[in-house]
């Protein structure tokens, strides 16, 4: 297995579709913080050019760290089993299992660099372009980040599993949002006359990270912490078994 | 069977109604090259995607280097393979896929890249796409893909697809060389049966799912080789004048108590006027002459022992 993800590695550094990625995440990190200072310039009156504005900004959508997980292993992914590369693997003797785990492994990392450029090109710019205001520090975006993490990490596992399991990979798109987004929204809406249904959404990554209807800021308290911990959790055991029970057999 | 390096016993697998394989036990031993032949749904592709793991059989088993059941994952690092269309990726150099195969298969020696790029005639293509090679440079690709792993069996299937005649000539020249030099077995499916006469030592007749018949390059030769068969009113004394007249004449005597001579020297009239001059009635005369496509499609409509 340590081939295969040295393999893969080899391949994802010569993509070019990796830099371009990369290179997307970070442009659009960096027009944010660009577009506020611009403003600011226009429009003195305009107050949102500070450096508090911009951490709040991100703040108040931590589910932007779960919604790119998938998006990341589709850049990688996506052709795989088009390409037929995977049948080389297998072929070769390297187990499904393995295969799922490997790819896991790969899209971490490269998830991990994504996030790690993006974040330090948005801090960064921020702390470059626009007016500092101590009220909220790039601290604070770092410690939703570190919570928001292992339900990442359960988004990256599903869609890795997604990807594999359909033969298109929009398909296992949808599929991944269906789990990530429907099952949530039917659950909270389902609770709001069932009460089982209204204990199972509140620890939904979705339900509990929706900064709108939020009382509390969730990595702020113990029990969001622990919630963060243990859906994230949960979901990389579920969706890793759902993983390799749906592969170990699956036919190429 | 010892020398077998791929064995199966009663593959059957089954899609949906279809039954695409059905008992089919082939065996496959070292240093041959093993030619599949079939007409497209005859199941040559769905046995080589079971010998390398691509789908799981319904029933029976499969043995490659003497390994069996969860051993199979180990087996199969010794086999190099190219099934259906050539698994490279399409946005990586010729270089860096075959590089990616390297890495993947734990060769330590960088070389070996080169040296299997040079091997396929793919050298001037080394650094272009694999999306901007032409059929016949994919094809080329997959087989340098299967070879990077100095394998001991390599499984092709339908390899000479898109390759224009003097790659095809290459091609053969090259499965030869392995064969020969590297002792590579080769198991190969094709639907050409004129080139796999040319390059196999055994054949594997499939259709409808099922193993007709293995057989071997004399075997096959013997079989279709020209003949002429003769009923006559006395076989044995004509068989001893055949000997006594005609010692270079290659015969045998058919159950049907015939004589059948191979690759017959002479001209049908003077096998009919050795008879007659003996007292030999002779009930009939028959010539015949086959090539493999003809022996295929006898067997595969159920004449078996041609």
């Amino acid at each position: 297995m340590l081939n295969y993800i040295k393999s893969e590695f080899y391949r994802v550094v010569h993509s070019l579709s990796t830099y371009v990625t990369l290179g997307v995440f970070a442009a659009l990190s960096l027009l944010v913080n660009c577009g506020l200072a611009i403003f600011g310039a226009i429009n003195p009156a305009f107050a949102y050019n500070t450096t508090s504005f911009s951490m709040q900004f991100l703040m108040n959508i931590p589910t932007v760290f779960v919604c790119a997980a998938p998006i990341l292993v589709y850049v990688l992914y996506e052709n795989v089993g088009k390409s037929g590369a995977l049948k080389n693997a297998v072929a070769f003797g390297i187990s499904r299992e393995k295969l799922l785990l490997g790819q896991t492994v790969v899209s971490l990392v490269f998830c991990l660099a994504v996030l790690a450029v993006t974040e330090a090109v948005y801090f960064a710019s921020a702390y470059a372009f626009l007016r500092f205001d101590p009220a909220i520090s790039a601290a604070e975006v770092l410690l939703e980040t570190a919570c928001a993490l292992p339900s990442a990490l359960a988004a990256l596992v599903l869609a890795v599993v997604c990807v594999n399991v359909s033969d298109r990979s929009f398909v296992g798109v949808l599929i991944w949002m269906a789990v990530f987004y429907l099952v949530p929204y039917v659950c909270r809406w389902v609770g709001y006359q069932v009460d089982f249904f209204a204990d199972i959404a509140a620890w939904m990554p979705m339900n509990f990270m929706d900064m709108q209807n939020a009382e509390v800021i969730f990595w702020r308290t113990g029990e969001g912490v622990l919630k963060c911990l243990v859906a994230g959790g949960a979901g990389i055991v579920v969706f890793g078994a759902a993983g390799w029970l749906a592969l170990r057999r699956k036919e190429i | 069977m010892t020398d077998c390096v791929i064995q199966t016993r009663g593959v059957s697998k089954t899609y949906g109604r279809l039954k695409a394989l059905d008992g089919v036990s082939v065996n496959v031993r070292r240093g041959e090259i093993y030619g599949l032949i079939g007409d497209n749904g005859a199941g040559k592709t769905t046995l080589l995607k079971a010998l390398v793991g691509h789908i799981w059989p319904d029933e029976g088993d499969i043995g490659i280097l003497s390994c069996e059941g969860r051993q199979l994952c180990a087996a199969r690092r010794q086999v190099g393979a190219m099934i259906e269309k050539v698994g490279a990726f399409p946005n990586l150099s010729v270089e860096k896929n075959i590089e990616y195969c390297r890495i993947l298969k734990g060769i330590p020696d960088r070389k070996k890249t080169a040296e299997v790029i040079e091997l396929v005639g793919l050298a001037e293509k080394a650094g272009a796409r694999c999306s901007q090679l032409s059929m016949g440079m994919k094809q080329r690709l997959g087989l340098a893909i299967a070879l990077i792993g100095e394998p001991q069996i390599l499984i092709l299937d339908e390899p000479i697809n898109g390759l224009d005649p003097s790659g095809i000539h290459e091609f053969r020249e090259l499965l030869h060389r392995l064969n020969t030099q590297k002792n590579i077995t080769i198991l190969l499916s094709s639907h050409i049966l004129s080139e796999l006469q040319q390059t196999a030592t055994t054949f594997g007749f499939l259709a409808g799912g099922r193993l007709i018949e293995e057989i071997s390059i004399q075997k096959l030769t013997e079989k279709c080789a020209d003949y002429i068969e003769i009923a006559l009113s006395d076989v044995e004394k004509y068989a001893a004048l055949l000997d006594k007249n005609f010692g270079d004449e290659n015969y045998i005597v058919t159950p049907e108590k015939k004589v059948r001579i191979y690759s017959p020297r002479r001209k049908p009239y003077e096998y009919s006027r050795l008879a007659a001059e003996n007292g030999v009635l002779v009930g009939g005369l028959e010539s015949h002459s086959r090539s493999l496509e003809d022996y295929y499609m006898h067997i595969k409509e159920g004449g078996k022992n041609a």
